[in-house]
Formats: C-alpha cells, sequence, structure tokens
C-alpha cells in the first residue's frame, strides 16, 4: 500500500480543541487496519499517548535531562493498545526554557536512535497549538511529514487558529506542492456546528474531512485511559473513527489552500454569527 | 543596499559594555549563557590585565536551555558567591539565548539576594545591542542602585561615561585630571576601581558632572534630577578644546583657570599649518570622540571641511542615546559600501586602523591618523601610542598633518 | 579523589581567563580556498570569529550578516539570508565554490527554517549551500567540528565526477587531515620524509580549491585531528584511500602508540626507541633539583593528561586546576594522587582565593593560564600545543618549565 515507504502525518490545532483525543483515536484505527504505527506527541504537556498506553509515559526530554546521552530506545518508545510505538517529547514547565527547540531535539534523538529507519506504515505527529516558534514547525517540514490535518471545532478563535496554520503550512512548502490534507471538524459542544465549518472550508478552498460528534463514549473512554477503539470497538463513533482513517491512508491531498486575509477573516465573525443566529431561530 | 559586512567587525556587544564598567570594581559577574558568550570579552574586548575581574559564565547544554536551568542557576550560583566571600556584589548579565527564552533573572537575583544577603544587580543584555547601550545601561543601573543622596557639595567632579571600549586606556584622561586637579578639584572617574562601595556614597556630593561619552549621559541625567548635580557633555580634544572645557567649568563653578590656560595652552596657535584650504577630512569613529576631534581640527589646525561618519546604528537605544543636536552632523551608516565609498577622495582620514586596510584600494595619498576605537578593535591596537585629549592630543595629531 | 569542594565540580560555571583564541572551528570552516562562509546571529557572536578570521587572514571569504532581536522575532532574518547568499555568489561568482552557513544559539533554539532558501539558491546558482549550527548547544550527539568534516565531504562530492576521478587518479601523495597547518619541522613530515613519501598534501595549507579536489588522489591519509576522522572516512569509502589516526600526545605511551600505528599503517619501521632515547637524554641532563619544584597545572581541555605526563617523569605535581571532571579523566586523578599524596585538586568555580592564598604561594612553576591566574609568586609557563606525533610537545614544555 506505501511502497515500503511510510506515511508521515502531523495533526496541529488550537490548544484544548481535542488534538489528542483525535491523534490518538486515528492511531488506534490505523493499528486496526493492520498498519505499524508511530505515534509521537509533540506537546510540552506530554499527554497525548496517554489514551494508547493507559497511563503517563515518561517523556523523551525528561529523559535525556536525567540520563544525558546514554539513552536507549527502550527508555523513550512505550508499547501502547495494539502494538502501537509511542513517543512522547515532552518539555519544560510552563514560563521558562524553550518547548520549541525541545521538539526539534526530539526529533534529532529519534533521528540518531535510527527509530525512523524502521519499517513504520505510518507516523503520527500530535502537534501543540498553533505553529508557535521554529521549533514546533519541525515536524510540518518536508523531510518529517508528508501531510497536514488540522483539527478545529467552528468556533471563531480556532478557526481563526487553523487559518494561521494552513498560512504556515503554504509558506512552508510554497515550492514543493501541496501537502494540505483537510480539516477534521471536532464537535465538542453543541455549539459547533456542521455548517459554519463547511463554509469555512469553502472559502479557505480546503475541505472537511469529517465531523466528529460530541459523545459520551469519548470522554468515558478518556476516563479509564483508553481510546474509543479500544474500549467502544462497536460503537458508532469507533466507525467515524476508521473511517477517517481509510480516508486519511487513502491519502487524496486535496486542493492548495487559500488563507484569509485579515478583513476576510471579519467577514467569517459575521458570517458565523448569522449562522448561529439562523440555527438558534430554526 | 548590501546585507553583508565584510571589512568591518560589529562593535563590541552590550553584555562587554557592561563588563567594561564593572571590571574594575569588585563585583561577581556572572553571564547566563550557553558558554562561549564569554569569549568576545576574553578574546578582544578586554584591554585590562585579566586578575582584576572575576567573570564567571554558566555552560549550559541543549537540554538545560529547553527545560529551562534557573533553578540550577539559582544552585550553582550560591555555591559560586559563598567562596568568593570579599565582593561587594553579585551582577547578572544576560545574553542571546537569556534574550530569546526570555529568562526570569528578576526571580534569580531576588532568591540570590535572600540566601546569600549580597546585592544582586540584573543587567539586561541580549547581545543584539553594541556596547553603546550596555554602558549607558551599566552606569545608570549602578546609579540607581547604589547612590544615595549625601545632602552635601563640595569641590568634587565626577566623569562620567568612561568605558575602554569608547575613551581607551583611561591613562588618556591623565591630562585632563592634572588640569581639574590642579585648581583643587577632586575627581573621580565613575564608577572607580575597586573603591566603588565607598565612593559611590559620595558621588552625589559632586558640583559637576562632567560627561564624557554620550553613554553617560543617562546617568547625569538622573544625578542632576535626583541630586540635583549638574552635567556638562564635552570630551576636551587639543588645545581649544581644553580651553573650551576650562572656561565651561570656570563659569559653571566659579573656579578660576585662566593662569593655568596661560601656562598650560598658550601654545602660538596663530602659527598656519600647511593645510590647504580645501583639504578634506574624514573622521570615522566614536561620535562625540569624532565632533571634538572635527572641533580640534577646525580651531586649532583651521581645517574647515570635516566630514563624520560611524556605523553605530541608530536603532533602539542607540537611537535615543545619539539624538542630541551634538550629533546632527554625524552619518550614521548602516551598509559596509557607504562606509567605503565616503572614505574617497579624503586627503585626511582619522580613524581606527582597522579602516586603514579599505583606504589602500586607491589612496595612496591620503594620511591616515590613526585613532584606535577599542569598541570596534578591541585589544589589537589598544596599545598604540595615540592621544587626543588637550595638548597631547593637538601634538598627535600635529605629528601626522605636519610630519 | 578529593576535591576542595566536590558540589561545583559539575562544570555548570566557566570562569573567564585571558585567552588568545578559545579554539573555535571557524578557522577551519574557512581553510579551503573558494568555501565561503557566511555567519548569521546576533552581532555579539559575528564579532568574536570576526577577529579570529582576521588573525588567520581568512576575511576575504568570511560575511557576516547580523541579525536584530527584531528581525530572528519575525524571522526575517530568513529573507536577509536568502538576499546574503545571492551577494555573495555574484560576488567575484567564480570564486565562489560553496557556502557554509554559520549559525549560532539564536537560530538553533528559533528552529529556523533555512531549508527551503537554501534550496532554491542552490537551484538557481548550481552551488553547494550547506548549513552549519555549531557552538554549545549542538553538541549532543555529533560535534560541530565532526558536523563540519561531514559538510566538506558534501562538497568534495557535489565537485569530483568520475572523469575527474580517472585523469587525476594516480594515487601518490599522503593526505594530511587536521585542524591547524603543521610546521615543516614537525616530526611527522620528518618520519614521513625519512620513508620516502616526498609529495604531501595538507588539508589546512591549500591555495587553491582544485588542490582540495586532490584529497581523492592521495594513496594515504594521516588523521591528525579528530575533527577530521569523518573526511578520512569518507576519502577510504569512496576512493579506497586507507588511513590512519595519530593526535598530539604528551605520555609516553601514547607517544609510543602513535609510532607503532604510523608504523604500522605506513608499513615502514619507525624508531621510537631512538626518539625515546634522545628524550631521556635531554631529561637526564636537567638538574635534579627540578624534580622538587611545586609544579600547578590548569589550561584546560589537557589538564590532567600533562600532569600525568609531568608525574611519570618525576616532576611533582602539586596542584590541578579544572573546570570539570570527566569520567575518564577519573584513573588519572588517581595516578597523580598515588605520585603526591598531597596533591590538590581545585575546582575552579569553588576556589576562595583567599583561603587558599597561602597554598597558592608555594607553588613554585605554574602551568596554563588557570594555574597562572592563582598562583602569582610562581614562575610562569604559558604552554601552547603545536602538533605532534612525537616528543615535541613533552619536550618543549620541560624546556619551558626550565
Amino acid at each position: 500500500m506505501f511502497e515500503h515507504r511510510s506515511l508521515k502525518i502531523a495533526f496541529y490545532g488550537k490548544g484544548g480543541i481535542g488534538k489528542s483525543t483525535i491523534a490518538s483515536n486515528l492511531s488506534a484505527a490505523f493499528s486496526k487496519l493492520g498498519l505499524k504505527v508511530l505515534h509521537i506527541g509533540c506537546d510540552p504537556k506530554g499527554d497525548s499517548t496517554r489514551n494508547l498506553v493507559g497511563k503517563r509515559m515518561p517523556a523523551v526530554l525528561k529523559v535525556l535531562q536525567e540520563k544525558g546521552n546514554f539513552i536507549e530506545e527502550k527508555d523513550i518508545i512505550y508499547n501502547g493498545f495494539n502494538g502501537i510505538a509511542c513517543v512522547e517529547a515532552g518539555g519544560p514547565e510552563a514560563g521558562v526554557g524553550c518547548a520549541g527547540r525541545g521538539i526539534s531535539t526530539m526529533v534529532e534523538e529519534l533521528e540518531y536512535l535510527g527509530v525512523f529507519k524502521r519499517r513504520w506504515d505510518i507516523i503520527v505527529y500530535d502537534v501543540l497549538g498553533d505553529v508557535v516558534c521554529g521549533g514546533f514547525s519541525v515536524p510540518m517540514r518536508e523531510k518529517f511529514v508528508d501531510v497536514v490535518f488540522i483539527v478545529s471545532s467552528s468556533e471563531f478563535m480556532s478557526l481563526y487558529a487553523a487559518n494561521n496554520i494552513i498560512r504556515s503550512v503554504n509558506k512552508l512548502f510554497n515550492y514543493k506542492g501541496n501537502r494540505f490534507g483537510g480539516i477534521i471538524h471536532n464537535r465538542r459542544s453543541e455549539d459547533s456546528n456542521n455548517e459554519s465549518m463547511e463554509y469555512f472550508a469553502q472559502i479557505s478552498n480546503t475541505k472537511v474531512l469529517e465531523n466528529i460528534p460530541f459523545c459520551k463514549e469519548i470522554s468515558y473512554s478518556e476516563l479509564e485511559g483508553k481510546t474509543v477503539i479500544e474500549r467502544f470497538p462497536q460503537s458508532e463513533i469507533s466507525g467515524i473513527f476508521m473511517n477517517l482513517a481509510e480516508k486519511i491512508v487513502r491519502n487524496d491531498i486535496c486542493s492548495i489552500p487559500k488563507p484569509l486575509d485579515d478583513t476576510e477573516m471579519e467577514q467569517l465573525s459575521r458570517k458565523l454569527l448569522e449562522i448561529r443566529i439562523k440555527s438558534l431561530k430554526g | 543596499m548590501k546585507t553583508t559586512w565584510k571589512l568591518i567587525p560589529p562593535f563590541a556587544s552590550d553584555y562587554s559594555g557592561v563588563c567594561s564598567v564593572l571590571y574594575e570594581l569588585n563585583s561577581l559577574i556572572i553571564l547566563f549563557s550557553p558558554g562561549g558568550c564569554s569569549h568576545s570579552i576574553v578574546e578582544t574586548d578586554e584591554i585590562r590585565s585579566f586578575n582584576i575581574a572575576t567573570i564567571f559564565s554558566s555552560s549550559l547544554n541543549d537540554i538545560d536551555v529547553i527545560m529551562g536551568a534557573e533553578d540550577r542557576f539559582i544552585t550553582n550560583a550560591i555555591y559560586l558567591i559563598k567562596n568568593h566571600p570579599g565582593v561587594d556584589f553579585v551582577s547578572i548579565l544576560g545574553t542571546p539565548v537569556s534574550a530569546i527564552t526570555g529568562v526570569n533573572f528578576n526571580r534569580i537575583a531576588r532568591e540570590l539576594q535572600e540566601k546569600t544577603g549580597l546585592p544582586v544587580v540584573v543587567f539586561n543584555t541580549n547581545g543584539f545591542e553594541s556596547y553603546v547601550s550596555g554602558i549607558y545601561d551599566a552606569l545608570l543601573k549602578l546609579g540607581e542602585t547604589f547612590m544615595v543622596d549625601s545632602g552635601k557639595k563640595n569641590n568634587r567632579i565626577n566623569i562620567l561615561g568612561y568605558s575602554p571600549l569608547n575613551i581607551g586606556n583611561k591613562a588618556h584622561l591623565n591630562e585632563l585630571i592634572s588640569a581639574l586637579e590642579s585648581k583643587g578639584f577632586e575627581v573621580m572617574i565613575f564608577p572607580g576601581a575597586g573603591i566603588f562601595m565607598k565612593e559611590i556614597k559620595r558621588a552625589s556630593e559632586s558640583i559637576l558632572n562632567l560627561v564624557i561619552s554620550p553613554e553617560g549621559l543617562g546617568l547625569a541625567e538622573y544625578m542632576q534630577m535626583r541630586f540635583e548635580v549638574p552635567y556638562l557633555m564635552q570630551l576636551p580634544v587639543g588645545i581649544n578644546g581644553m580651553i573650551v572645557l576650562l572656561h565651561e567649568i570656570e563659569r559653571r563653578t566659579g573656579i578660576e583657570f585662566g593662569d593655568y590656560i596661560k601656562a598650560e595652552y598658550t601654545i602660538d596657535c596663530s602659527v598656519k599649518f600647511n593645510t590647504a584650504s580645501d583639504t578634506k577630512v574624514l573622521i570615522l569613529g566614536q561620535p562625540l570622540l569624532s565632533v571634538a576631534v572635527g572641533e580640534c581640527l577646525k580651531m586649532d589646525f583651521g581645517i574647515e571641511k570635516v566630514s563624520i561618519a560611524t556605523h553605530l546604528k541608530r536603532k533602539s537605544m542607540v537611537g535615543h542615546i545619539y539624538s542630541n543636536s551634538m550629533f546632527s552632523n554625524v552619518n550614521f551608516f548602516e551598509d559596509e559600501d557607504d562606509v567605503i565609498n565616503c572614505m574617497h577622495g579624503m586627503d585626511i582620514i582619522i580613524a581606527d586602523p582597522l579602516y586603514r586596510k579599505i583606504i589602500c584600494e586607491g589612496g595612496e595619498r591620503t594620511i591616515f591618523i590613526p585613532l584606535p576605537h577599542i569598541g570596534l578593535s578591541g585589544r589589537k591596537f589598544a596599545d598604540l601610542g595615540y592621544e587626543y585629549i588637550g595638548r597631547g592630543g593637538f601634538a598627535y595629531i600635529k605629528s601626522y598633518i605636519v610630519p | 579523589m578529593e576535591f576542595t569542594d566536590n558540589l561545583l565540580a559539575n562544570g555548570f560555571f566557566k570562569k573567564a581567563f585571558q585567552k588568545e583564541s578559545c579554539e573555535e572551528i571557524i578557522n577551519i570552516a574557512l581553510c579551503i580556498p573558494g568555501i565561503h562562509v557566511l555567519g548569521v546571529g546576533p552581532e555579539s557572536c559575528l564579532r568574536v570569529l570576526y577577529f579570529r578570521a582576521l588573525k588567520q587572514g581568512q576575511n576575504d571569504r568570511f560575511h557576516m550578516l547580523g541579525i536584530s532581536n527584531d528581525d530572528m522575532v519575525t524571522g526575517k532574518h530568513i529573507d536577509l539570508t536568502k538576499i546574503a547568499l545571492q551577494e555573495i555568489m555574484s560576488y567575484k561568482s567564480d570564486n565562489v565554490k560553496a557556502v557554509i552557513i554559520y549559525l549560532s544559539c539564536s537560530d538553533i533554539l528559533q528552529g529556523s527554517n533555512l531549508e527551503n532558501v537554501i534550496s532554491v539558491i542552490e537551484k538557481k546558482y548550481q552551488r553547494p549551500v550547506r548549513l552549519l549550527k555549531r557552538g554549545p548547544l549542538t553538541k549532543r550527539r555529533i560535534l560541530p567540528k565532526e558536523r563540519l568534516g561531514n559538510l566538506f565531504c558534501e562538497i568534495l562530492d557535489k565537485y569530483v565526477n568520475e572523469a575527474y576521478v580517472k585523469e587525476k587518479g594516480n594515487k601518490s601523495a599522503v593526505n594530511i587531515l587536521g585542524e591547524e597547518k603543521l610546521s615543516a619541522q614537525c616530526e611527522l613530515f620528518k618520519l614521513l620524509k625519512e620513508k620516502g613519501f616526498d609529495q604531501i598534501q595538507e588539508f589546512t595549507g591549500f591555495e587553491r580549491f582544485d588542490q582540495f579536489m586532490d584529497l581523492i588522489n592521495g594513496r594515504f591519509s594521516v588523521v591528525t585531528h579528530k575533527f577530521a576522522l569523518n573526511i578520512a572516512e569518507y576519502l577510504e569509502k569512496s576512493y579506497g584511500i586507507p588511513y590512519c589516526f595519530v593526535s598530539s600526545k604528551y605520555r609516553m605511551k601514547d607517544i609510543e602508540s602513535n609510532y607503532r600505528i604510523l608504523s604500522e599503517s605506513l608499513n615502514v619501521e619507525l624508531n621510537y626507541r631512538e626518539a625515546s632515547n634522545n628524550f631521556r637524554t635531554m631529561l637526564d641532563s636537567v638538574k635534579r633539583d627540578v624534580f622538587n619544584k611545586k609544579i600547578a597545572v590548569g589550561l584546560g581541555e589537557r589538564t590532567f593528561e600533562i600532569a600525568g605526563a609531568l608525574a611519570e617523569l618525576g616532576f611533582c605535581i602539586q596542584a590541578v586546576f579544572v573546570d570539570t571532571v570527566t569520567s575518564t579523566e577519573k584513573k588519572l586523578i588517581n595516578f597523580l594522587f598515588r605520585q603526591n599524596k598531597d596533591m590538590r585538586l581545585f575546582s575552579i568555580p569553588s576556589i576562595n582565593p583567599v583561603q587558599y592564598e597561602s597554598e597558592f604561594n608555594q607553588i613554585d612553576i605554574a602551568i596554563g593560564e588557570r594555574a597562572i591566574h592563582y598562583c602569582s609568586n610562581a614562575k610562569k609557563v604559558q604552554h601552547k600545543e603545536v602538533y605532534g606525533v612525537g616528543f615535541e610537545n613533552i619536550s618543549r614544555l620541560v624546556g619551558e618549565i626550565l
């Protein structure tokens, strides 16, 4: 399916929007499709892999801090659900240090240990919030990532962040063709609606890959440190993740997105208000 | 517009500037750095003996910087300070790495101060600025931190703004100091050497601050506002420069210099030098010194066509410091080609010897008068026997113009 | 093992000592004619590089792009780097064979993405542009100097094609791969010439770019500094040129091993015994009372090795000044204590100069800037290592002590 070449994908999105939930569920779904998955959490919080490993695992940077250069693969790669290899970058506590550089160092360290040379079918990067500095864009760079996906709700600030990420993707790949895979709509609340999201996708010349509904299976499984794929494999939501995983693996990259400028963003906010009022009336 | 530089180096950095001010004080100087930042001080910028100062630099590795090393810094600094019990205060300096990662120096200083009982002063340097802002901030900060109002005035004059980076070896000031001391003034080159803690308490007793570089202006303004010490910014280059300065001090303090001037500075200025009326001179260097040298050429040697240039970047702090109307005739170049071009067709060039190699390309007849600028060329030419103040300066320039 | 204070032997703080030059790699980066270097970073970082280049007369190929704080945080410096590369490529363009972009800590922290810019410039000018990340933040797995060695290999690879190999591949010269230009009188040259290796091409001594390309035309490489190990390995792998590694040494057994390696690799007899006898004779002529003098050693990286070498010869090592201790040095420390149980090991940040003043005053000879700084009454020996495969360095040091 991949001609011995792994597919490398990254999820970006506004902080707290549910990237880790979606990324970990998708990794679980990929593994169910029979793929060999490497899941890399790139957030100083270090909780991307919790649902796959069942607990918080030691972060690469913490291990480096404690063990210096004498680290081995087993110190930083944990075996998660269904054989998924999990890595957590980690980083400094809030307010100190340089988290961005931490991501680059983690990537360099994995390279040094030869982790990327192994035969993975798919490598998943779950990256902190917005592209805050150069370090966080490392996973987005050509060498590491084939396709970037954005996780967003239809709230304005989430779309605002999504728009910035689209801009970064275009900038980073401007001469290498498009590497944007589309938006995954996470309907975390009743307020998040498909119409708003579709509207944003349309005007920024991209597409919504899937609408993930708000459902209690997700929160129950998270409380148990599991993905819905593991905990409720037969549920409707698991089906949605499995579908989405297949779509991603088919790897049909959508058209080159066009980020909105400031005026267009303002227009978007008015349009979102209109849609909201209409739905309230409806 | 060219973006790169090749022939001329950047100026010494802000943290080099701060170090140059702290150097002779009894302070433990600590750089927050991955390690390499002290090299510029050690290899080029400092011209004094290294036995005087106690400079330490942290050596952070990548993981320290990523995960934050403030706590490690504090723990180690406490031991360092305990092993240097004789110091008066601790100075902490920032570098590019601390600027980018936003290290919380105030917290570090607070904790160190609490745990060691010594005053800890933070200098917010970042390595992106030049020595100009470093010296300016350092002098001001020392003043703000340690000066007290002694409530009285005596015949004391502080010289503000000195650093080897802008003035060179302290011995250049000897002639000026002798002139002032001849009339009973007590002169202190702020912040003094070694005796800082004792002298600083008396700094506010001065009747006048003599500012010899714009880097001293911040402190002068502060002292004027806080302790009502008036100031005067002037560098007395050549005979006329010294006469003008002494008259001005006379006017401000009421102490007469007439006989001294007569005895020491009545070199026959009526002798006209063999300089043609259209002799074109370029002075490249520290702006205040250049302006003063220009004035000396005009008044002592009758040379009128003088242009002045520097490649100090008039951005951020430097822009503010050099905003004085005194510098309105100074060209601030930001492009190396502009500096090279302005040297063409000059009869006399007065500049740091590093510029000499640029002139060689097609200016064999140009007279080059070396005037080292330590903030630019470091210790490379610091020992050249050059002078600029008073009679010494006059004789030095004359030796080139009238061989 | 006893420290004056264990807590600070962790190397967190290092004291600044006056030095002519802290060994840096800018001079190596600039050592091949035709290869230009673009330094990008805060002016404070570029300044020191300028003066290092100036000392070696290399400024003609060193370009500086000073970055302001604003440019750095807004990422504008990436566009500026592109313009700067264009300026260099168009400057006497035939002479520019390759450009190395020399980055410092700030850019490494920012993770500045220069790959796009490099790829555009390489395509436009058809010449290699390489990125060198250096500085204390880039030493985790591979030292910047070793990384630089790899860059030279990549540049060589771009220029040497099969036709060139066919035309030039006559295998006659010995390649000397190291970081400093060796003196014509050095032992290595003498040994090579004695054994008939007349044609020598030195990595740091090339006057033209094509001489650099001729490295592939060597029959053998002698690596004199580990920086060049990667280059030697590359030449062996790609062009079948074998190599050996012999670095400067001070201790007798290490010097003997240098002779052995060299003689095995070149397949010639080298007379270690004679060299060692000459050295011994010199040592025997030294007045015996010198061996009772108290010596302090503190000169950075090689402190323990030099102290150990002197102790082996019977000198009295009384004090050693260090910033930090590596695990491999612990054996040497034990040896030093066995030689002189009263020896003091000072971790520099924990020295309280007043407390130890009387001890420092008893030192007769201070070797290296660190020891000289503290032991003001002692005879000052500012020893500087130059490359020597044999007894050159230790002989010179003993001479300096006398």
